[in-house]
């Protein structure tokens, strides 16, 4: 009970660092260590989030870093994309479902690699 | 939604995770309410983890503040591989 109690801690931490819901933990956390099945757990994790995006969210909003348009906007257009989504998971085979989408992260997460390089180059030679 | 604001829209990463963060308050919502219907929420268990992370929250928004943006945009990226990997080998 401790070990998800701190998984859902560091759960936490990660969605206020970047933005995320967490269920990359909570699932896991919900699964392996409180026994639910994997779709008990992701549906629980919804749960779970709600609070830490609310207070993630409004934190940030005291930072200045909230567009609220855009938020409710993207919220709404993701609840739609939330039914194209099981709509293709019911025809796609699971294997290509998750490969593809596997390759795609992996594109993003090179581009944001690719960035913090650049920046950071950048920064490391206007000397500051 | 980060990538989708910081690639597409041309948000910086502070303001991304903040309006991410704020979007997910809306989809989270409407996705409990539904799988709550279909009977999947468990209350109880999704407390143990949940109020944990609020605190987790605070403190993942207090040190967001203090580290550059840059590192914000490389940790996302990190994140993304891991969860690549875990798709691939589960």
């Amino acid at each position: 009970m401790i070990v998800a109690v701190l998984m859902g801690l560091a759960a936490g931490v990660l969605s206020g660092l970047l933005g995320v819901g967490g269920g990359i933990l909570f699932v896991p956390a919900l699964t392996l260590v409180l026994g639910l099945s994997q779709i008990r757990a992701e549906a629980t994790s919804l749960l779970a989030i709600i609070p830490v995006a609310l207070v993630g969210a409004w934190r940030q909003q005291r930072y200045g870093n909230v567009d609220l348009r855009d938020g409710a906007v993207l919220g709404a257009l993701s609840a739609v994309g939330v039914g194209a989504g099981v709509a293709l998971a019911n025809v796609l085979p699971q294997k290509a479902l998750r490969f593809g989408f596997a390759a795609v992260i992996l594109v993003v997460a090179a581009q944001f690699i690719r960035r913090w390089h650049v920046t950071r180059t950048a920064r490391l030679h206007s000397g500051e | 939604m980060v990538p989708l604001l910081v690639l597409w829209l041309g948000y910086g990463e502070r303001r991304a995770t903040g309006t991410s963060l704020a979007a997910i308050v809306v989809i989270s919502l409407m996705a409990t309410l539904l799988q709550g219907a279909y009977g999947n929420v468990e209350l109880g268990k999704g407390l143990l983890v949940g109020l944990p992370a609020v605190a987790g929250v605070l403190i993942g928004t207090t040190i967001q503040q203090r580290v550059r943006t840059e590192t914000i945009g490389l940790l996302f990226g990190l994140l993304m591989i891991a969860v690549a990997v875990d798709l691939v080998v589960r």
